[in-house]
């Protein structure tokens, strides 16, 4: 087992050789527990004997002030290390949560001793709201970072800006005035690479120069991505979100939101961007604000030492990052609330929208587009839309339902595919085989040769008379002195026509590559190309539409709406609406995604087409497959998360799914006051498990209390080095009182202060519904099951996990870690 | 009946506002729209309102005085901001020189002005302040004369658009050097420290002969120093050490990522 492999090396390693390996906790860059009170050089090296020889790093050893159990005896001193996770396991959100409000307590308890107490309280009490701040700050700077660096070096695979070389294609014609309302982004500043390097703008030689030069560019920024990635933080390949989510349910990847995978990301993602891969960055970007966020949070003692604290400020950092990626702080807030979030309380809600306002403000003050917007693609329409229209929009969510069915089997079998076979072991290989697929065909297609958000921000924009793209290439009456905004209807031109054709190949061409895009070992979002299909499928509905009503103005349909004149067709709103429920199609969001396409366009009123459309899609997709690409990927990895969305409706019974089963072996269990050091150190040896429960004798087998196996490994190695007189045939004392010993026998172990003493428990008659419910609604890592107040077994949560992939006909043993 | 539409009947609303005459709504939001039907209708004669309101019909030096509110409506220009005044830079005399020499300027005000009867489409660029980012001032030369002007004036749509190119250089460079950074240490990492180690532990192979060199990969050697590190303890060998363990972190990550395909596959 995968699992139990990586317990044992780690645990060796780290364990019991560690008194031999000696660091500081204070050179751990990465801030794990950084913030401890307490001082002596033997602890530093204790606890960071285990950070130092390997598995865990960065995320999350806080170092533990007063930790384990809140029925702590405060008279013992607290053992530095315990209370904290291990690399790949689960945390004990009761557990957090009681450490939480202890800490709270002692410190409201003290704050009326000093002014220096009432100044620590205060600034504990704004420790929340400031590590928002700083998060909302930093995800909105490095989204600035992100956009500029990418339309710069999206554009360099065209050309170049001559006078100023860090301007992008559209902002070295800024000042142009050389600019024709044909050709808007022709400016003598700008050279394409044909230009430079033979001397010739137009003709055959010119175009295959400026190909193998995009293509060039593209290879060189994948092949960058995919060796940084691999070389420095392998953490940030990946749209991030699946992992977020089972972080946010309670798991804990170490280094996955560490410093180097934030530096990593940001770096690798423009690069990705650029290489013109059919991928976004929204989705990194989220990863990216939690990288913010989890660093932020080791400033300050409340967020770093706790788990569960932690991940409120993680669920903030979520929606700053969709505030972010797409200009839309409440969608970023119902984003973190609907999709990422787990435990999300309504002071998070709080938190979450000020950290997107903050995150929003920065970026808007950056300006990285130049149009005062947050996203490339914002479009405002104020035409109206029409009751019939509200066919093709819902036709336009069965295509998004489909299309997220589609990529989300196709996607998932392809990953298996990498995690399973050989083919998995070239990453780069990949990368740069699909990089050069990719630029191959996209190039001779103008759509496809877009950035994929210029070609959404096209297929948003509506037609008036002052496009001039062949997408608006209508045939025009030049006769009225009309206004501006009221464009009728018109017959579709040559353009037109020709454009539709480029689109349905464009279409086709992202389906597939996206298909095998995501998953690549670059940094990967899914919400720009998503929504690129849609808009693309969007947009060639609405033409039709719209000729179909120019056309046949006389049909029942359209004869109250579309007369001879009116404008009755918008084609760029089908487009969002495609969008929309594309994303809806493959993210399965409903709430958040309205929102946010709506903050998108700024236009209200057409709110009751998009929800029509993703609810369509979200019915449809369900149909073929409840879930959606992230909680497939979670499954896909055997990640342990609880989705609180799934029913349990199984009739089994707690004593069905706990262990030990009927043939298994006896559960390990310690005895309160009669083993030894050296029995517990074998019991640990030669098992994995994770905890032991703690009993009063094997004969009465009452229940007294639960102790980890991480918290006892520290407690021993920490008692062998510091207490005088802990040899291996000492007692250990789990009790209250010390057993009255033989007096020449050596000194008792107490270790009361590591013992959980109120461990969950429930009978083996209970039903699993009601213990699924109770681990999901409290957190559970493990419950012990008794009968008759007799210890009868344990069921953990992977436990749960592998007993519902069994009822759902899955294979149990897919699910990793504990 | 249009569902949800609001602003298909702009101009309507404001033709009926406009002329009402002395009407005290022709304020500050109303004059937005009401400068654009009045000189919509100016150019067939007779639909302008009679004395009551001279001042507004009269073309140009009315529509000057109204400008402000003007564009705000009917241009649908970027948000107009108050930095864009701090921004405001005397234009030089006009004439391509001048605008050679503000191309990199951070304010412009652009104007696209679609196809009107003969004349084709064109796009004006100038460097105004926002209060001046309007048809009339930014179009030089006028293509049309006379009449037409307020015509082919109302098609156009002029967007006020501020950039801050300080921003731009710096991010790039920013980026670049990180970027350069990455790339060099990376470079060192793979192909430069392992010919190093080798022709270390090549020479010094003689006197110690059990250090394992046979793992060329990067960072394998990670573990060794990482003993020996410890015995020493100065600023130097921390440092190494911190490098040393983030490297065997990497390696972790690597092996769990690319080889055992545990996470993120």
């Amino acid at each position: 087992m995968e699992s139990e492999q990586l317990f044992h090396r780690g645990y060796y390693r780290n364990s019991y050789n560690s008194i031999t390996s000696a660091s500081s906790d204070e050179e751990l860059l990465d801030g794990a527990g950084v913030i401890m009170d307490f001082q002596t050089s033997e602890d530093d090296n204790l606890l960071d004997g285990d950070t130092a020889v390997g598995t865990h790093y960065t995320m999350t050893n806080g170092g533990s002030i007063n930790s384990s159990t809140h029925l702590l005896d405060l008279l013992d001193e607290p053992i530095p290390g315990v209370g904290t996770y291990d690399d790949f396991h689960t945390i004990d959100w009761v557990r957090e949560k009681c450490k939480d409000r202890e800490r709270h307590r002692r410190i409201n308890s003290k704050k009326k001793e000093s002014a220096w107490e009432m100044t620590k309280s205060l600034y504990d009490a704004w420790s929340g709201w400031l590590v928002v701040t700083l998060t909302g700050l930093a995800s909105g700077a490095l989204a600035g970072l992100i956009d500029i660096a990418a339309d710069w070096m999206t554009d360099l695979k065209e050309g170049i800006c001559l006078s100023a070389l860090w301007y992008n294609h559209e902002q070295c014609c800024w000042g142009s005035n050389e600019t024709t309302f044909e050709e808007r982004d022709k400016c003598p500043q700008w050279k394409t690479w044909a230009e430079l390097i033979i001397g010739q703008a137009e003709g055959p030689g010119s175009y295959i120069m400026n190909y193998i030069m995009y293509i060039f560019w593209a290879l060189s920024f994948a092949f960058l991505a995919v060796s940084l990635v691999k070389v420095f933080a392998p953490y940030a390949c990946g749209s991030g979100i699946p992992e977020i989510k089972t972080i946010l349910s309670g798991f804990i990847i170490r280094g996955y939101l560490g410093k180097w995978t934030l530096m990593i990301k940001t770096i690798t993602l423009v690069l990705a961007v650029a290489s013109g891969l059919s991928l976004g960055k929204e989705g990194p970007l989220v990863h990216v604000a939690c990288c913010c966020g989890n660093i932020f949070s080791y400033l300050f003692p409340k967020y770093s030492t706790n788990e569960a604290k932690k991940r409120e400020v993680l669920s903030a950092a979520s929606a700053a990052g969709v505030s972010v990626a797409f200009g839309a702080p409440i969608g970023g807030v119902l984003f973190s609330l609907e999709e990422v979030s787990y435990y999300f309380p309504l002071k998070t809600l709080w938190r979450s929208f000020f950290a997107a306002l903050v995150a929003a403000f920065v970026l808007r003050s950056i300006n990285p587009f130049g149009n005062s917007r947050l996203v490339l693609f914002y479009v405002e329409y104020h035409t109206p839309w029409y009751l019939f229209e509200l066919f093709p929009f819902i036709l336009l969510g069965v295509f998004g339902g489909l299309w997220g069915a589609f990529f989300i089997r196709a996607n998932i079998a392809w990953c298996r595919r990498r995690k399973s076979t050989k083919f998995g072991k070239y990453p780069v290989l990949e990368v740069i085989i699909v990089a050069a697929i990719t630029a191959v065909i996209a190039f001779p297609n103008p759509y496809t040769r877009l950035n994929t958000s210029e070609l959404i921000k096209e297929l948003f924009t509506d037609c008036g008379p002052l496009e001039s793209s062949s997408l608006c290439d209508y045939r025009n009456d030049m006769n009225a002195s009309k206004i501006v905004d009221d464009i009728p209807d018109r017959p579709a031109g040559i353009g037109v026509y020709s454009a539709i054709w480029q689109l349905c190949l464009a279409l086709i061409f992202k389906i597939i590559m996206t298909v095998f895009t995501f998953g690549i070992k670059v940094p990967s979002g899914l919400f720009i190309p998503s929504m690129a299909i849609g808009a693309i499928a969007g947009r060639i509905v609405g033409i039709a539409v719209e000729q179909l009503a120019y056309y046949h103005h006389d049909w029942f349909i359209f004869k109250e709406w579309c007369e001879v004149g009116a404008d009755c067709i918008t084609p760029g709103l089908y487009a969002m609406v495609g969008a929309a429920a594309c994303l809806g199609g493959v993210t399965r969001m409903t709430v958040s995604l309205v929102v946010i396409v709506f903050e998108l366009t700024g236009g209200l009123e057409y709110i009751v087409p998009l929800m029509a459309a993703v609810m369509t899609s979200k019915w449809v997709g369900d149909a073929f497959g409840r879930e959606g690409i992230y909680e497939a990927h979670i499954r896909l990895n055997g990640y342990p998360f609880l989705d609180a969305k799934e029913e349990f409706t199984h009739t089994t019974l707690a004593a069905d799914v706990m262990r030990p089963r009927r043939n298994d072996p006896p559960l390990a269990v310690l005895t309160q006051d009669n083993m030894t050091v050296d029995d517990i150190e074998n019991m640990i040896n030669e098992t994995s498990y994770n905890g032991f429960p703690v009993i009063m004798s094997k004969e009465s087998q009452r229940l007294v209390g639960f102790a980890l196996r991480r918290d006892l490994t520290i407690a021993i190695e920490s008692a062998r080095k510091k207490q005088e007189g802990i040899v291996g045939s000492s007692r250990v004392c789990f009790a209250q009182h010390t057993p009255s010993l033989p007096a020449e026998s050596p000194r008792p172990l107490k270790l009361r202060s590591i013992l959980d003493m109120s461990p969950f428990t429930v009978t083996d008659h209970t039903p699993m519904e009601i213990v699924v419910d109770i681990f999901r609604k409290l957190g559970l890592r493990q419950c012990l099951v008794t009968h008759n107040g007799r210890l009868l077994g344990i069921i953990t949560k992977k436990d749960i996990l592998r007993h519902m992939a069994q009822t759902a006909n899955q294979d149990p043993a897919s699910i990793m870690f504990n | 009946q249009p569902w949800g539409g609001q602003s298909a009947a702009v101009n309507k609303h404001c033709l009926t506002r406009a002329w009402r005459p002395n009407s005290p709504s022709l304020g500050v939001l109303g004059g937005g729209y009401c400068w654009g039907s009045c000189v919509a209708n100016s150019t067939s004669p007779g639909a302008c309102p009679g004395p009551a309101q001279p001042r507004r019909c009269d073309p140009l030096p009315s529509c000057r005085l109204d400008q402000r509110e003007a564009h705000r409506g009917l241009h649908r220009e970027a948000t107009p901001t108050r930095a864009a005044h701090r921004l405001r830079k005397p234009t030089g005399s006009g004439g391509q020189e001048a605008c050679g020499r503000q191309n990199f300027e951070d304010v412009r005000c652009k104007c696209i002005c679609p196809p009107y009867k003969e004349n084709s489409g064109h796009i004006y660029n100038k460097n105004i302040s926002q209060k001046d980012c309007d048809c009339l001032h930014v179009v030089e030369p006028m293509p049309v004369r006379g009449p037409d002007v307020e015509a082919y004036c109302l098609r156009c749509e002029c967007k006020y658009e501020e950039r801050s190119s300080v921003t731009i250089k710096v991010t790039i460079i920013i980026y670049l050097s990180i970027l350069g950074l990455l790339l060099l240490y990376m470079v060192y990492l793979t192909l430069v420290e392992p010919i190093l180690k080798r022709r270390l532990f090549g020479h010094s192979q003689l006197i110690q002969s059990d250090d394992d060199i046979g793992d060329h990969q990067p960072f394998a050697n990670a573990h060794d120093v990482l003993a020996r590190s410890r015995s020493r303890a100065n600023v130097l060998n921390k440092v190494e050490y911190a490098q040393q363990r983030w490297k065997l972190q990497v390696q972790e990550q690597r092996k769990s990522v690319f080889d055992r395909h545990v996470v993120l596959s």
